[in-house]
């Protein structure tokens, strides 16, 4: 099972073990993505509405795509947490809110991801959280919502009595936040 | 190729990369993308920060099967040939031509042969089904002035062909308003062609409808 007592390891690592799944189809190496990124997959998925039995089916989908598609994974411009993560929403959102897959580009984009600033690219969960901590509560209530639940910003606004103008303005300064700690220069 | 000068709020770029956006608006900011990369970045950075908090969430542990089955599944998987691998260019819509994330709500391949329902002469519309939220084209009259109005924070809009202009500067092919009621503005369509619009409002609050508040000027609503 997991060993979620150890420390958290670094993008840096992670993106080593798919390169060794890319390289060499190391077994080992995805099992200790595995062992790291599927229980986190799975609470996400759950956190967005999909039921217990579903989002673990969804969840070893997410993490065989990752050993299927190893090869077209590039560190230069997406940590895997990254990647998971759009793999994960995508299959959500086929799952709950089909409609909304036609804004999306097909997996197949995947691959051709653009480049983005490495400090930012491997944001890891610390900092983010060190990050989140230091947010008004009204703030990290809204990240929360919108990346945890897929909430709209007018679900969020009727779930909080929050003005939707407030909602939008608590995201923006959040992100605000973010990018001030890890230096985007993109966005 | 004509530069992009508005661009979605960050919050909208969040809430598309969260997958929290209705498909009405999600589908506007989707074809903004395939026009700007400036912005395909901007999601990939958003993307970065929902890998960021998902490293971060509470573990759930799957049932004690799971880990069995996944390494037999590993056995059993196909090799996904490198030439999957071959990049599915993303062509900028060209100028007439309806954005590919649109073309499965329309059965034509071209602005002009879409079915356009006059609301008041000089401007058209044409409601698309999209599931979730109301998402509508709008077809204005070159050298037309809409009413004044402002919009509401649930509501983007994103030029597709020709161009206008309001208070807040030009907007063409590409451009995207993601305007707040803060702003009041009067866009005047571009005199030498009509301006397309793509138009997403989220319906989840009970406001009155996009068409309703265009119309209200002109016929008193």
């Amino acid at each position: 099972m997991a060993e979620d007592g150890t420390a958290q390891q670094s993008g840096a690592y992670w993106a080593s073990c798919m390169q060794r799944v890319a390289d060499d189809r190391d077994k080992a190496s995805f099992m200790l993505l595995y062992d790291y990124f599927s229980p986190r997959v799975n609470a996400y998925l759950v956190g967005q509405g999909v039921d217990a039995a579903g989002a673990e089916d969804l969840t070893q989908e997410a993490l065989l795509a990752l050993w299927n598609k190893a090869h077209l994974y590039n560190p230069e411009k997406a940590a895997v947490s990254t990647w998971l993560f759009r793999v994960a929403r995508n299959l959500w959102i086929d799952k709950l809110r089909k409609q909304r897959g036609a804004a999306y580009e097909s997996d197949e984009g995947l691959a051709e991801v653009a480049v983005v600033s490495n400090d930012y690219g491997e944001a890891d969960g610390d900092r983010l959280q060190a990050v989140l901590e230091t947010l008004p509560r009204n703030q990290a209530q809204v990240v929360y919502k919108s990346y945890y639940e897929g909430k709209s910003h007018s679900e969020i606004a009727q779930e909080t009595g929050m003005p939707l103008g407030s909602v939008k303005s608590s995201l923006r300064l959040a992100i605000k936040a973010f990018r001030q700690h890890f230096g985007g220069d993109v966005v | 190729m004509s530069r992009i000068h508005h661009h979605p709020e960050d919050d909208t770029i969040a809430g598309y990369a969260a997958g929290a956006l209705p498909a009405a608006l999600a589908l506007v900011v989707g074809c903004h993308l395939q026009f700007c990369e400036h912005c395909r970045q901007r999601v990939v950075q958003a993307e970065a920060t929902g890998g960021g908090l998902l490293s971060n969430v509470a573990p759930r542990p799957l049932g004690a099967s799971r880990r069995e089955a996944m390494l037999a599944a590993l056995d059993d998987a196909p090799l996904v040939s490198a030439a999957v691998a071959a990049s599915s260019n993303r062509a900028q819509p060209a100028s007439g031509d309806i954005p590919s994330l649109l073309r499965p709500l329309v059965s034509v391949d071209n602005f002009s042969d879409l079915p356009w329902k006059t609301i008041v002469p000089g401007m058209r519309h044409l409601p698309l089904d999209c599931g979730e939220g109301t998402l509508r084209l709008l077809n204005i009259g070159a050298g037309m002035k809409m009413p004044v109005h402002t919009h509401r924070g649930n509501e983007l809009t994103l030029v597709l062909q020709g161009g206008y202009s309001d208070e807040l500067g030009q907007f063409n092919a590409g451009d995207f308003a993601d305007l707040d009621g803060s702003v009041e503005h009067q866009p005047v369509a571009d005199s030498d062609r009509n301006c397309i619009c793509l138009g997403g409002l989220d319906d989840k609050l009970q406001f009155r409808g996009w068409v309703a508040k265009f119309m209200q000027p002109f016929v008193g609503l």
